[in-house]
């Protein structure tokens, strides 16, 4: 049967109603067929989708490191906290499509000053501060740190900065050391930002806090720094007044085995010169009796011997008195000096010598020195003032404690890497307690006409300064015994 | 684009002006695709373009409209899609805060490469969401009226309106919903 003859059976009211419901089959097959591909292309997706989260994820994060990454590289330059915010900011309404911004500076609680960017001005402008700027800006502060909070820019925020156009407000508090802190806000038009995206901000703002923090501590230490550095010349220099005050105090405890030192010279100095003055008389007397001579009666030749030989002896005693009291002036004034503080070679022998010399009133009735150098010179970096004030110090310790009579010995030796100097006596010795306290700053066990107490902690600064050591061993009775080792100075380096 | 939203067109064609209409749009536009579409494969967004455009030719409505009015009539269709992505959602905000991720399975289901629009949202008030649409279709008055549809669908009156659009020359389009 034709389909012509069969649907000459039909009306085509029917014929209609036939292809309607063919349509309608045909469309429900085809759905169900479009359902059972979305159902297969779901599998399917499910399948790879975690794949295609990570990757996704994977993206997002990168996008977020680079800008982290890009704001942290800048940040650690060597920008100021101000320089930073700005950047900051600059970057933050890069990445959000913003153009206006204030940055408000406090200190306790004040505010300082603010400062703008909006799509108007090409830089930072200051704002004027009035005392309505004073209260808006406190109104819409952000009140937790490194916190990033949205809120909508009220009708009088708009219009005490009419710059700010769009309806909210981004705001961020970055606290500093101090009580200083500072206040973001970024007018922005929304915040309709992913998760992710927010939490770059999040990370970003916690980055940017600590480095302002760390800056701000860094500002904070390097004040501090430059106190200390004041301070630190400030104590270099008293420490160098109280190094020379105990030299003088050394002076004091010498000067009057100085002065019977000079006396002495001094006194046969006057005696050979009022001889002398006697001679000169008798010169004078054999002279007129030349001249008289000629007249009457012959000169003594034998008197005039006599006084030419004596003169001589006494100029040259004169003269050596004066070389004398001039040597003993040219060491008094060398060790009183207030020297700088500057290292050069200088001969551990020599310093021994020329403080044995200072104290030599002293030691030469009672004592005896003994001096064993092992060589002529022991070359070291040092300070020759300080280093004989250190030498003068043991020596007139050492006598101190030999009261009555005692040896005095001197010891040098040269090892390849240190000269090692030994100062013993046979004096009272010292109790163990005693001996762990003497480099202590006024601690004496001298009476207090006598010590400052100072002596010995002084010596000790002035070792600690060479790089050199010292120590002491003592014996109750027996006596005590300072060891010093001096790095030596190498021949290539001299 | 995807077929499935030219075969959801067609429906609404069908449903708000008859077969004829929908007949006339494929006839007058010519496209190439000759008005057949499969569900899960994807064409030119253009095509649909024009059956928008060709449909406001003949029935003296304006494009956007078509748009939004289509959008609400579709929202059946995407309901039906969310049931198995999102449960437990009773309301309007929450709806429209997960719809952003079952179309991004619908449209990459298929296609795991394929172009999807994105939505981020923000509530600064309880009773106010601002929904940012990006996307280079510029499809805001169809996701306008996608809203729409889901607000009756929760009864919810809403007042929709946008404070950005990309067809005002902006970068995106901010669409406030204030219930």
């Amino acid at each position: 049967m034709s389909d012509q003859h069969r649907n000459l059976n039909i009306s085509p009211q029917e014929h209609i109603e036939l292809l309607q419901k063919a349509l309608a089959r045909e469309k429900t097959a085809r759905k169900m067929l479009e359902e059972k591909v979305a159902s297969i292309n779901r599998t399917q997706f499910t399948a790879t989708e975690e794949l295609l989260a990570s990757y996704e994820t994977a993206r997002i994060r990168q996008i977020q490191l680079q800008f982290l990454s890009f704001l942290n590289r800048e940040n650690i330059e060597d920008k100021s906290i101000k320089e930073l915010s700005k950047f900051f900011v600059e970057n933050v309404l890069q990445l959000i499509g913003q153009d206006t911004a204030v940055i408000a500076d406090y200190k306790k609680g004040k505010l300082l000053n603010a400062v703008a960017i909006n799509k108007n001005q090409n830089d930072w402008i200051l704002l004027a501060i009035k005392a309505s700027t004073e209260e808006i800006l406190s109104k819409i502060a952000p009140i937790d740190n490194s916190k990033w909070i949205r809120s909508i820019l009220s009708e009088d925020a708009h219009q005490e900065f009419p710059f700010m156009t769009a309806p909210l407000l981004l705001s961020l508090r970055v606290n500093q050391h101090n009580d200083a802190h500072k206040n973001i806000f970024i007018n922005v038009e929304h915040y309709c930002y992913s998760d992710d995206f927010k939490h770059t901000l999040k990370i970003a703002a916690n980055q940017f806090t600590g480095i302002v923090q760390k800056r701000s501590t860094e500002t904070m230490l390097s004040s501090n720094y430059s106190k200390l550095k004041q301070t630190l010349k400030l104590l270099r220099a008293t420490q160098q007044q109280l190094t020379h005050n105990e030299k003088m105090v050394s002076l004091g405890q010498l000067a009057a085995g100085v002065a019977h030192e000079i006396n002495n010279p001094l006194s046969y100095l006057s005696s050979n010169l009022e001889t002398l003055q006697d001679y000169i008389s008798q010169y004078e007397q054999i002279i007129n009796q030349s001249v008289d001579a000629n007249n009457s009666k012959s000169v003594d030749l034998t008197e005039l011997a006599y006084l030419k030989e004596d003169s001589k002896e006494l100029l040259e005693a004169c003269l050596n008195g004066v070389s004398r009291v001039s040597d003993i002036v040219k060491n008094l004034k060398q060790f009183s000096k207030k020297g700088s503080d500057e290292f050069s070679t200088v001969d551990l022998v020599t310093i021994i010598n020329t403080s044995l010399a200072i104290i030599a009133n002293k030691i030469k009735y009672k004592h005896e020195v003994k001096v064993e150098h092992d060589g002529e010179k022991l070359l070291i970096s040092g300070n020759f003032g300080q280093l004989q004030q250190v030498f003068v110090n043991l020596f007139i310790n050492a006598i101190d404690a030999m009261p009555e009579k005692g040896i005095l010995t001197i010891k040098t030796l040269n090892t390849p890497d240190e000269a090692i100097i030994i100062v013993k006596d046979n004096g009272m010795g010292m109790a163990k307690e005693t001996v762990t306290r003497i480099f202590e700053p006024f601690y004496t066990t001298k009476a207090d006409s006598k010590g400052t107490g100072l002596g010995l902690s002084v010596s000790y600064a002035i070792i600690t300064k060479h790089n050199a050591s010292i120590t002491a061993n003592s014996e109750i009775n027996q006596g005590t015994a300072f060891t010093l080792k001096f790095p030596l100075v190498s021949v290539n380096s001299n | 684009m995807k077929g499935s939203v030219f075969n959801g067109f067609e429906a609404y064609i069908e449903q708000e002006y008859g077969l004829h209409i929908w007949q006339q749009v494929i006839e007058n536009t010519a496209l190439e695709s000759n008005g057949i579409y499969l569900g899960s494969e994807t064409y030119e967004d253009q095509e649909l373009f024009s059956l928008l455009d060709e449909l406001a030719n003949l029935t003296d409505c304006t494009a956007n409209d078509i748009q939004r009015s289509f959008g609400c009539f579709f929202f059946q269709t995407l309901f039906s899609l969310t049931i198995e992505h999102i449960s437990n959602v009773d309301n309007l905000f929450d709806f429209l805060k997960a719809v952003d991720d079952v179309i991004h399975v619908e449209v990459k289901k298929a296609d795991p490469a394929a172009y999807t629009p994105a939505f981020f949202y923000d509530s600064p008030k309880e009773n106010i969401l601002v929904m940012r649409y990006v996307s280079k279709r510029g499809m805001c008055y169809f996701a306008e009226g996608l809203i729409l549809g889901a607000a009756k669908h929760f009864n919810t009156p809403v007042q929709i309106s946008q404070s950005k659009c990309v067809h005002c020359g902006d970068d995106y389009c901010l669409i406030n919903i204030e219930t």
